[in-house]
């Protein structure tokens, strides 16, 4: 569709373009049939392609761009995207340096196709494209639409981005005698200090809150010195406040502005007097700021008064603001103002030196810890455990015991410095210093405290005992092994588990075998053997499979089986999920994870198997969307059932979404079908679910490809003779046999490996007497294929039947080939007499095949190559008279008992990818 | 001067009760005094504004306000509120009212991208703290106005996404908790290279792409699409341009990238110890892009100095083998925390946890502490996004200096960095 657009719009521009002395490329071509060229393969797929199209539209020049804005039409009478990205494309890339004699040629074009074109929003577009590539020539441009109600904006957007405008920004705003709103943006945009005076006399004049908003901001970003009254008088006018014009913005901006360029005393003192004017927090932060970065002599003294400020917010940015400066000496000087502040303002110091991670002031910090104020405590605890260090970590230990414990605990966890032997010794403290200690040094794995660890689960106290029983799995190793044994023999309860997680853990730095070995040792000698299960089930071995499968605690068995990882586990939980109902639902979630790990063409069939056990819906949705990875065009056949179901209809349909996507325009009339009763399963939700309307409009575009495949209609004269379509280009409903790998696509059935399917496809008649019509053409080299006659499906056809060889003959790989195995023979019986010359990979090739008894003639793009007597041909020896396997009166040597067959199904018998079919019909005779 | 009620409450508090504790700092469904309470306001409620995770009133935080320029959706928005939490909303059409209203603290910014920069700025400006959705800003130029203006006027920021701090990280199938371990320890080696791709269980949305050839229709009479528009340029009005569907141009946002970059990227931006800084180019591989409507991309690639990289894999391209999410010299971490290190858990757990960050962001409002991802970490994540937003549009490699935060060498891209307003708007 795109094209012929294309095609009516070069055509209405042919007057325009011939007759006049005309560019022309190296092909020849002319600015027109660049442009036409050009069009016909935007948006460019590819950055090469792209280089290389705007490479030849730039070419064109301005001529060219003319050319293309003259087909900009207005939005509601039809599409400009084709010409929107020949033009934008284009504009893009001349702005690249080394383009820049492509790039005033393109400038031009556009300034005159501004001028040219009549349609508002085509303009503005233009101007935006400009404003891309403008030079300080341009600015001209632009100022010409500045008094044009629908363009103004556009330009003036355009002037601001343009470099070297100044002057006619200037000159505008000079002539200008009333304020305008978006000069007065443009002004601030460009910093034009020339226009001050004139935007001090728009300040007087500004009648509105949105002009005065206006020109208060141009003054801030233009204004020197002379603007400090007014924006002081307007800032003031408005309470500091944002509302309504924002002016004290406008005035700190000015003020920022004098200090950089210089003038700091006039910014400070003006800075000075703002802080104290008003009480609003984020004002005085601002003038303080300022005062902080330009008063670099009294910086300390200013941030230490403001630290005695009652307001927090202030305090907080004061703080904030230091850190551009801040260093040891002022770490130093606030840290010593700690002791004359109140708790609050002690707790904002204490997080700013934590951030800092000011090392040298720990000592301030880590007495605050005992403070009675939780705030300030939770404070230096955390300060404490970001700056970290001997002192820091004693006293983050000690406060493991108390009101504090969990936020101690977890600045220890992250504590900046080495931790083990601290906390190893915490394990002589208090019972509730040793329990957080316990669960740190699992944490941290640290397996030198095992020894003590061990010592603990002996205590009286009960928590500590818990504690230590839990530390376990953090830092036991194989040397505990034996003991751990022992107390997982003896234990009880909750603590089975815990024993078993810690000897997982010990158990996990060694290999599977030794793992194995281990475990079924002391299983064997074990009072209560399931314990061990989950044990042996983390060593993976197939050994400890087996054993669990012999397992006489088939339930305990079965739990520990799910946990294992073994790929062998694929079949043995199929197996389990057969055997056992109860057990299908578990078995098959786990056989999910590893058929999806399994090799890609092994999964379909995984799935499908596990769907065929009916597990529940929530299974199904797990495997459905697997499948959906998978990206295999054949599982769709496998999907679509559970499209119909609720409980499974969302997970299928994104799964049929997912798969067509990614194999668009294949698989004919399954996945047509799939796809629409998707599309429906979404379009239900899409009010309630933004998402579900881009899948319906995602499946419309997916469906839209195959509504635009042309369906094989039968010539008047074949169908007045009586042939049978047996395949239109999207159907394979006459069709039975391998689906997976022959795939209707893009009209034709398509030849491929990627499914890992095996066995050929059939027709599902039988046929005898016949005369068989097809095309084909072959998409790779030395593709080898071959239409089965007469044949039972599930055999050897060339045996079994008679085959039709099909192959591409001449490629170098056969160099050997037999005369019998060249295209068109029937293999093996009668060589075809004419050796086909076929024409480029990808061309078309038409064949008919006549069986009419005993004789067979096969003609190719309208040449007949062979033409013979099949008993003939055998003496009527199909099959050897001695009853051997060597066959004197075949050309092969073998018997084809099947050469005689009255009957049987066609067969396309792949060997292969990379070949097409399309057109197939059949007239039976 | 301009004390209000809530101002004066909280300095009457300050002065008079100072030996009592704040309720919230023991943290807990307990009772908070009115004086503690703080407000917040939204703009924008027809898509995640309204929705369950933002559209919250509690005890620390009461929402007050709404603000929307479609009208149904502010309608509803009252509604919602009244059913939810019994209450009748201050309900704003434009929303400098509800920044300049004194009853509302923090300012949650969840309209389209187009409008993220002017309102934190103008909130900063206001006085108040700001939570703000991704993407932070729609330009690099806009990012740069809010951090000024949020550390100017001493506000908090928050930028809303949140994995860097919480949460399994999309269907890498971890948190990033041990992945910064595990790449602060240099277990990895150094400079590492991430790849989000569905292949390491990131998905880029781009259904988020744009429609071409839109027809001008009436605007309904429940938008008001001037103010809608704000500062983007005026283009004719097309249902397929707002509501829902907005991410898909250039004006607005950045397409799946807008939608999801920062979500992504600023994770890794994290784990890299990059939130000072920025790539110093960036790659695209991408079909060519329309003027208006965004599309799809290919693979995007990111370079810091140091060699690390950032390579974002999409719609169409073919990931080769098993592709790990962090790979490093001398090993490589997988989805699902599967890393080459042998025993790489227990070699984590003995090191320290990564610096605790502050992820409450109430408690930063009250405590003054910057928020865990604050402008100047969000400023830097957002310009992730938007340096390939440059590149995509001039479809080309751009390199980029960190210390301007300007490209190097090319003039077109420096524009789309600040990219002049609609007047009046500005920032």
């Amino acid at each position: 569709m795109k094209k012929l657009i294309l095609i009516l719009l070069a055509g209405l521009l042919l007057p325009l373009v011939s007759g006049a002395q005309e560019l022309r490329d190296e092909r020849q071509r002319t600015t027109s049939t660049i442009i036409a060229d050009a069009l016909a393969q935007l948006p460019a797929q590819t950055p090469e392609l792209y280089d290389e199209l705007m490479k030849e539209l730039a070419a064109t020049g301005a001529a060219g761009i003319r050319e293309m804005a003259g087909m900009l039409v207005p939005a509601a009478k039809g599409p400009n995207a084709p010409v929107e990205y020949a033009l934008s494309g284009v504009v893009h890339y001349v702005t690249a340096s080394g383009r820049e004699a492509a790039r005033t040629e393109v400038r031009r074009g556009l300034a005159e196709s501004v001028a040219a074109c009549t349609d508002k929003p085509n303009q503005a577009f233009l101007l935006s494209l400009l404003q891309i590539c403008s030079t300080a020539e341009d600015a001209r441009v632009f100022e010409k639409y500045v008094t044009d109600e629908y363009l103004a904006d556009a330009a003036v957007r355009g002037l601001i981005a343009t470099p070297g405008s100044e002057a006619v920004l200037t000159d505008l705003i000079r002539h200008s005698d009333h304020p305008v709103i978006r000069l007065a943006d443009a002004a601030a945009a460009k910093g034009l200090a020339e226009v001050e005076p004139t935007l001090l006399e728009w300040a007087a004049k500004a009648g509105d809150d949105p002009t005065r908003e206006a020109v208060y901001h141009a003054l801030g970003c233009c204004g020197g010195k002379a603007s400090l009254r007014t924006l002081a008088d307007a800032a003031a006018a408005s309470d500091y406040d944002f509302a309504p014009y924002d002016a004290t913005a406008s005035y700190l901006r000015l003020l920022n502005r004098l200090a950089e360029q210089g003038d700091t005393k006039s910014a400070l003192s003006a800075a000075r007097s703002l802080g104290k004017a008003t009480a609003r927090a984020n004002v005085r932060a601002a003038a303080l700021e300022l005062q902080l970065k330009y008063d670099t002599g009294k910086r300390t003294r200013l941030l230490l008064t403001a630290l005695k400020d009652s307001n927090r917010a202030y305090r907080g940015a004061a703080l904030d603001a230091a850190n551009d400066f801040a260093d040891e000496t002022l770490e130093a000087a606030v840290a010593g103002t700690l002791s004359s502040l109140d708790d609050e303002a002690r707790t904002d110091v204490v997080n700013w030196l934590g951030s800092r991670h000011a090392a040298s002031q720990i000592e301030v910090i880590t007495p605050l810890i005992r403070s009675t104020n939780d705030e300030l405590t939770a404070a230096a605890i955390r300060a404490a455990g970001r700056i970290g260090g001997n002192e820091a970590l004693e006293t983050l230990i000690a406060a493991l015991d108390g009101q504090h414990a969990a936020e101690a605990a977890s600045a220890l966890r992250a504590f900046n410095g080495k931790v083990n032997d601290g906390l190893i010794a915490a394990l002589d403290r208090t019972p509730q210093i040793q329990i957080q200690a316990l669960k740190l040094i699992a944490a941290r794995r640290i397996s030198a405290a095992s020894e003590r660890v061990f010592t603990l689960l002996a205590s009286d106290n009960r928590a500590v005992h818990d504690a230590a029983v839990e530390a376990l799995s953090g830092i036991c190793t194989m040397q505990e092994f034996g003991p751990l044994c022992d107390l997982l023999d003896k234990a009880s309860g909750d603590e089975i588990g815990k024993y078993q997680a810690a000897l997982k853990n010990a158990l996990a730095s060694q290999q599977p075998e030794t793992q194995y070995a281990k475990v079924s040792e002391r299983l064997a000698a074990a009072p209560e053997k399931t314990r061990y299960y989950p044990l042996l089930s983390q060593s993976g071995v197939r050994a400890a499979i087996d054993d669990l499968l012999a397992a006489p605690e088939r339930e305990a068995a079965f739990r520990a089986l799910l946990t294992i990882e073994n790929p062998e586990m694929a079949n043995v939980l199929y197996n389990l999920a057969q055997q056992n109902p109860a057990w299908a639902d578990d078995a098959l979630t786990r056989y999910v994870d590893f058929v999806a790990a399994a090799a890609a063409d092994k999964q379909v069939d995984g799935f499908r198997k596990g769907l065929e056990l009916k597990p529940s819906a929530a299974v199904c949705n797990k495997m459905l969307r697997a499948l959906a990875r998978t990206a295999s065009l054949p599982a769709v056949a496998i999907i679509s059932p559970y499209l119909d179901d609720p409980q499974t209809e969302m997970a299928a349909a994104e799964a049929v979404k997912t798969i067509a996507a990614k194999n668009p325009g294949m698989g004919g009339e399954t996945v047509v079908a799939a796809l629409e009763k998707a599309r429906d399963s979404y379009a239900a939700r899409a009010k309630s679910d933004p998402d579900a309307g881009y899948a319906v409009d995602e499946i419309k575009g997916l469906l839209a490809r195959y509504a635009a495949i042309p369906r094989f209609e039968l010539p008047a004269d074949e169908a007045a003779e009586g042939f049978e379509v047996l395949f239109d280009g999207l159907s394979l409903e006459k069709w039975t046999g391998n689906k997976t790998n022959y795939v209707p696509q893009e009209g034709t059935i398509y030849v491929t490996a990627q499914f890992g399917g095996s066995g050929n496809l059939y027709t599902i008649k039988e046929y005898g007497d016949f005369i068989l019509r097809f095309e084909f053409a072959f998409d790779r080299a030395g593709v080898n294929n071959g239409i089965g006659i007469r044949t039972p499906m599930g055999v050897d056809a060339a045996y079994h039947g008679m085959e039709i060889q099909v192959l591409d003959h001449d490629a170098p790989i056969y160099k050997n080939l037999r005369i019998y195995q060249q295209h068109g023979s029937v293999y093996g019986i009668i060589p075809a007499q004419k050796h086909v010359q076929f024409g480029e990979l990808g061309t078309w090739n038409t064949e008919e095949i006549r069986a009419v008894g005993d004789r067979i003639t096969v003609t190719v793009n309208g040449e007949v190559i062979l033409d013979g007597n099949i008993r003939q041909a055998c003496k009527g020896h199909n099959v050897a008279p001695d009853g051997s396997n060597k066959n004197p009166y075949t050309v092969d040597g073998r018997n084809h008992p099947g050469l005689f067959n009255k009957r049987g199904h066609i067969g396309l018998l792949g060997h292969g990818p990379g070949i097409q079919f399309r057109n197939i019909r059949i007239k039976e005779l | 001067m301009g004390l209000n009620r809530r101002d004066f409450l909280k300095t009457a508090g300050a002065a008079t009760l100072l030996t009592i504790v704040p309720r919230w700092v023991l943290g807990g469904p307990k009772h908070v005094a009115p004086s503690d309470q703080l407000t917040k306001g939204i703009i924008g409620v027809g898509g995640i504004g309204r929705s369950s995770y933002h559209f919250t009133s509690d005890e620390r935080c009461r929402l007050v306000a709404v603000c929307d320029v479609d009208r149904n959706h502010l309608d509803s928005a009252v509604e919602l509120g009244r059913k939810k939490f019994g209450k009748t909303l201050k309900a704003y059409h434009f929303y400098r009212d509800l920044i300049n209203d004194p009853n509302v603290d923090i300012v949650h910014i969840a309209t389209p991208p187009h409008w993220h920069g002017i309102m934190a700025v103008e909130a900063a400006r206001a006085g108040k703290d700001i939570w703000c959705e991704k993407p932070m800003t729609r330009t690099i130029g806009e990012g740069k106005r809010v951090m000024e203006a949020v550390k100017q006027n001493g506000r908090i920021f928050r930028l809303n996404t949140w994995f860097r701090f919480q949460d399994t990280f999309y269907g890498l199938g971890t948190t990033v908790e041990p992945l910064k371990k595990l790449v602060d320890s240099g277990l990895l080696g150094w400079p590492l290279k991430v790849t989000i791709s569905g292949a390491t269980g990131f998905t880029w949305k781009f259904f988020w792409v744009g429609k071409e050839n839109l027809t001008p229709q009436p605007v309904p009479a429940e938008l008001d699409y001037d103010l809608w528009l704000g500062p983007a340029p005026y283009k004719p009005y097309n249902a397929h341009r707002t509501h829902q569907t907005f991410r898909g141009y250039w004006d607005y946002d950045g397409g799946g990238l807008g939608d999801m970059g920062q979500h992504y990227m600023d994770p890794v931006q994290y784990l890299l110890g990059k939130d000072q800084t920025s790539p110093v180019k960036v790659e695209v591989d991408a079909p060519q892009q329309h003027p208006d409507a965004i599309g799809i991309w290919r693979r995007i690639v990111y370079t810091y100095d140091d060699g690390c990289q950032i390579i974002l894999e999409g719609e169409g391209y073919e990931s080769k083998g098993k592709v790990p999410y962090i790979e490093g010299p001398k090993g490589k971490v997988y989805k699902g925390f599967e890393c080459t290190i042998p025993d790489v858990m227990n070699r984590i757990a003995e090191l320290p946890d990564p610096e605790p960050q502050n992820t409450d962001f109430i408690r930063c409002v009250h405590t003054r502490e910057r928020f865990a991802l604050d402008e100047i970490k969000g400023y830097h994540s957002a310009t992730l996004v938007n340096m390939a937003l440059c590149a995509l549009r001039l479809n080309r490699t751009l390199h980029f200096d960190p210390q301007k935060q300007l490209f190097v060498g090319d003039e077109a891209a420096n524009r789309l960095i600040d990219q002049p307003m609609r007047s009046p708007w500005k920032i």
